[in-house]
């Protein structure tokens, strides 16, 4: 276990300095001056110059890159151009909305998907299955953008009920709570579909099983067979599952935040790209890139831990 | 300019069917909870698709009418004034202002010399008793209104302040902080302090501009001097005015929120009332539809709509809308340097060709006006009254063509993501395969409409923003700027020079002739049809005053907006 975390942890430390070299080549990537796009046509050449100057853009590229994995490292993600202030403070502050708007759409996509996926397995072929399954299928395909502008209509326009825009007041919970509901819904409501369609195959394989057949013959509720002993092997592969989609949340974010107004590290890069604002957009996708990272690598061990068979298997091997 | 359009079909479909979603699970036992959630899911997914079925069936909904009156959700309380603003604010330095937005916090937060008065656009006096330009046009005497206070206890306005704000921006003080609005002072000597109250503004050579885009514009607002020594580049988000307003916080990405400045001045009374709002709160939302959704919730009270949604709200007995010309314009211009467009019988059969009205009916639902040349009809000075009004005749159109030898002309349209582009370039398609041009539409990057990118430009859709000087407008166009913003890469000797003169012409109906003669210039070379000057649409709610400041940057002044 601890060759197998150390050869994780190399690898994810690999994954995010090619991400940072890769960051830092974006100022020169990306089509455009950034120094006429923030200056505007009035810029004069001297002042030009010196903005150019204070972005390090007239180092060489080595430097710049450089330059940027020491800041990083030292938690310095450099400065915002437009405002001055420094972009670590500004992704700090759009943290936590991003987290809390992820977080709970990861609790919603479980709460809903892992019990919709047990009810279709435990009743194949009813009428309750077909209904989930097509469902599950348009939830699958609705992209977050749509199912925000739905629940945006429905329930702050039509009902006249949730605040639309904003992400209400931090301090006061239940507030918070009310302006997180619809955005984190409109996220979660793809995932729903694909957990429930996961766990529903998963389910249906270990219904299949002696030891189910087993629990059958010795007359047991079969409420009891589906959640105490088959969910239990079933909900393996979903833990994996669970790591993905956090990652895939954190980049939805961008849609439902812009939709719903709300701050977050998602909205912050698309108004810093509109900008061609690079600092922001820079220290903004490392941030994002390192939560996906430490998702994936957390959903990998949590997965090795619950299924000692993928342990056992690889150290055979060795 | 970086609003989204989207499909108004894709909004406002009722449903009467679905309950908010509760958190009421975590105490309940699992069959009840697994009941619950089922029940839940299904009744999200039955008001989605419910929804989802209405908005296809019916693609024109109207914004549900009692929405407003069954709202027992996020009503805002009636002291605090929200209003929806297109993007963040970034920097409200008045030296560095980026945005409409930085400029709508700067008139809550900052006064002026001399301001434009809401609705006529008339010069009023802000922080100045009495102003006086000297008739040679060298020299401005201004008297400041006495005890007017800095917010933040920076004490009283003075001469002083005045000459260091100036200066500031002119790029006199040391070190030079390079503003972007430096060319606004491009005239300025000097400001010369007299006594705490008096001072003289002392100019090199005559400039026109001042009393249109420099004293009542960002160039002209007074800061703190002792603020700005103290805070340093923080000024940048911490603004300290003497305006009725002073800067609370700003919660980037979510709202900046400015409170009433009890020791206000009343500089602003000249030419509005007393403030009744305790906080005014800007909301950022970049997003249209989502805009549409918060000022038909209430979440803003005021705000720019989508020009699609203008007529649902005016349909709507709970709201209003106000609509504001502007003096941005976006035109259809011709790269004169191409081997094709560089035959001025070619472009001129463009300019017969193309059908103006039917591009702002599909593209802009009509709410925007149509344009005849460079200079809007708002602009003070420069207006061309006689432009020429050019209606689609295909038969002309072909056959100047034909008379210049031309068959089977095959041509690019360049457009960048902006409302409106796609659709005004399909129709420019449309119109032009009428009289034998083939089109094809491209979609660039901004920066590859300019610098020497732009000599690959043919035909192309584009809009500038302008303020209310012509000279805003007619710099872009000079020899100078080709491979800078002259998109047309066209260059003529006679409007280089009017251009030049009129900057310092002070005989204002001189310099009145010498626009307009500019405007014929480009007529009669036939660079560009001109399509639009922007339409601006608030909409709120009933019971608000708004007030819009026609001549203005800034375009609204938050403060001014009253309930009636």
């Amino acid at each position: 276990m601890g060759r197998y975390l150390l050869r994780r942890l190399w690898m994810t430390v690999a994954t995010v300095v090619a991400v940072l070299l890769f960051l830092s080549a974006l100022v020169h990537i990306i089509p455009g001056d950034p120094v006429q796009q923030v200056m505007g046509p009035r810029a004069s050449p001297d002042f030009a110059e010196q903005v150019r100057d204070e972005m390090g853009l007239d180092d060489p590229a080595p430097v710049q890159v450089a330059d940027f994995l020491s800041g990083a490292a030292r938690g310095d993600l450099g400065r915002d151009f437009i405002s001055g202030e420094p972009v670590t403070a500004i992704v700090a502050a759009n943290l936590p909305h991003t987290l809390a708007l992820a977080l709970s759409a990861l609790g919603i996509a479980a709460v809903l998907g892992i019990p919709l996926g047990v009810l279709a397995a435990t009743r194949p072929d009813s009428l309750a299955d077909k209904v989930l399954g097509l469902l599950s299928v348009a939830f699958v395909t609705m992209p977050s953008y749509v199912s925000g502008l739905l629940l945006l209509l429905v329930f702050p326009l039509t009902l006249g009920v949730l605040p639309a825009t904003g992400a209400g007041d931090l301090g006061d919970p239940l507030d918070y709570a009310r302006h997180l509901l619809l955005p984190a819904s409109a996220l979660a409501i793809t995932w729903v579909g694909y957990l429930a369609r996961v766990v529903r195959s998963s389910m249906l394989e270990v219904l299949g099983e002696n030891y189910v057949r087993a629990a059958r013959a010795l007359g047991l509720r079969e409420r009891m067979i589906a959640y105490r002993y088959a969910l239990k092997n079933a909900i393996i592969p979903t833990v994996a599952l669970l790591g993905v989609s956090l990652g895939d949340l954190l980049g939805g974010t961008v849609f439902v935040e812009m939709i719903f107004s709300r701050p977050g590290l998602g909205s912050l890069v698309v108004g810093a790209i509109e900008e061609r604002n690079f600092p922001i957009v820079r220290g903004a996708v490392l941030v994002i890139v390192l939560m996906f990272v430490a998702a994936n690598l957390l959903a990998d061990l949590t997965y090795r831990y619950l299924d000692p068979r993928v342990r056992v298997d690889k150290e055979a091997a060795r | 300019m970086r609003s989204n359009d989207l499909d108004p079909s894709s909004s406002s479909a009722p449903s009467e069917q679905g309950d908010g979603p509760a958190q009421r699970s975590r105490l309940l036992d699992r069959r009840t909870f697994l009941r619950s959630t089922g029940v839940l899911g299904l009744t999200i997914a039955g008001g989605s698709f419910l929804a989802a079925c209405e908005a296809a069936e019916d693609p024109e909904p109207e914004v549900d009418d009692d929405a407003a009156a069954d709202d027992d959700g996020p009503e805002a309380p009636t002291d605090t004034l929200s209003i929806r603003v297109v993007q963040d604010m970034s920097n409200v330095d008045p030296a560095f202002m980026a945005s409409t937005v930085d400029a709508t916090v700067g008139l809550c937060v900052f006064e002026k010399l001399v301001t434009f008065e809401p609705e006529t656009g008339e010069i009023v006096n802000e922080l100045a008793e009495e102003l006086e330009v000297a008739d040679d046009g060298l020299s401005v005497e201004f008297k400041l209104k006495e005890g007017i206070q800095f917010h933040g206890g920076y004490g009283e306005v003075t001469a002083e302040d005045v000459k260091f704000s100036f200066e500031r921006i002119a790029g006199l003080t040391d070190p030079d902080i390079e503003a972007t609005y430096s060319d606004d002072w491009a005239a300025l000597e000097e400001v010369e302090v007299i006594d705490d109250y008096r001072g003289v503004i002392r100019l090199s050579e005559p400039f026109p501009p001042l009393m249109t885009t420099t004293l009542p514009a960002h160039a002209g607002t007074v800061m703190s001097k002792a603020a700005i020594e103290e805070l340093g580049e923080d000024i940048a988000t911490t603004p300290i005015g003497t305006g009725p307003y002073q800067f609370e916080s700003w919660d980037r990405g979510e709202r900046v929120r400015l409170t009433r400045f009890e020791d206000w001045g009343g500089a602003g009374l000249e030419y509005a009332d007393e403030p009744e709002w305790s906080e005014i709160v800007l909301l950022p939302i970049e997003d249209d539809s989502a805009a549409e959704i918060a000022v038909a919730t209430g979440d803003a009270q005021f705000g720019l709509v989508p020009h699609d949604s203008v007529q649902r709200f005016i349909d709507d007995e709970d709201f209003e809308v106000v609509s504001q010309a502007t003096q941005d314009y976006g035109w259809i211009g011709f790269n004169v340097t191409d081997d094709v467009l560089g035959d001025i019988e070619v472009r001129r059969a463009i300019r017969q060709a193309l059908d103006v009205d039917s591009m702002l009916e599909a593209a802009f639902d009509g709410q925007t006006t149509r344009a005849h040349a460079l200079i809007s009809p708002e602009t003070p000075i420069g207006v061309w009254e006689d432009a020429p009004r050019y209606e689609p005749d295909p038969d002309a159109a072909r056959a100047i063509l034909d008379d210049a030898g031309y068959d089977d002309l095959q041509l690019e349209m360049s457009i960048v993501d902006e409302p409106g582009a796609r659709t005004i370039a399909e129709i420019t398609q449309a119109n032009l395969a009428e009289i034998g041009i083939d089109v094809e539409i491209v979609e660039r990057e901004r920066d590859e409409m300019r610098g020497e990118d732009m000599r690959q430009l043919q035909l192309f859709y584009y809009s500038f923003s302008n303020q209310a000087d012509p000279s805003w407008a007619t710099v872009w166009f000079t020899s100078d700027q080709i491979d800078e913003w002259n998109t047309m890469s066209w260059s003529n000797e006679e409007y280089d020079e009017l251009h030049q003169q009129a900057l310092v012409e002070v005989d204002e109906a001189e310099r009145d002739q010498m626009y307009v003669r500019m405007q014929e210039i480009m007529d009669e070379d036939v660079v560009a049809v001109w399509v639009k000057y922007r339409t601006r649409n608030y909409a709120y709610q009933v019971g608000l005053e708004p007030s819009l400041v026609t001549e203005h940057f800034g375009k609204y002044r938050p403060w001014a907006i009253r309930s009636a």
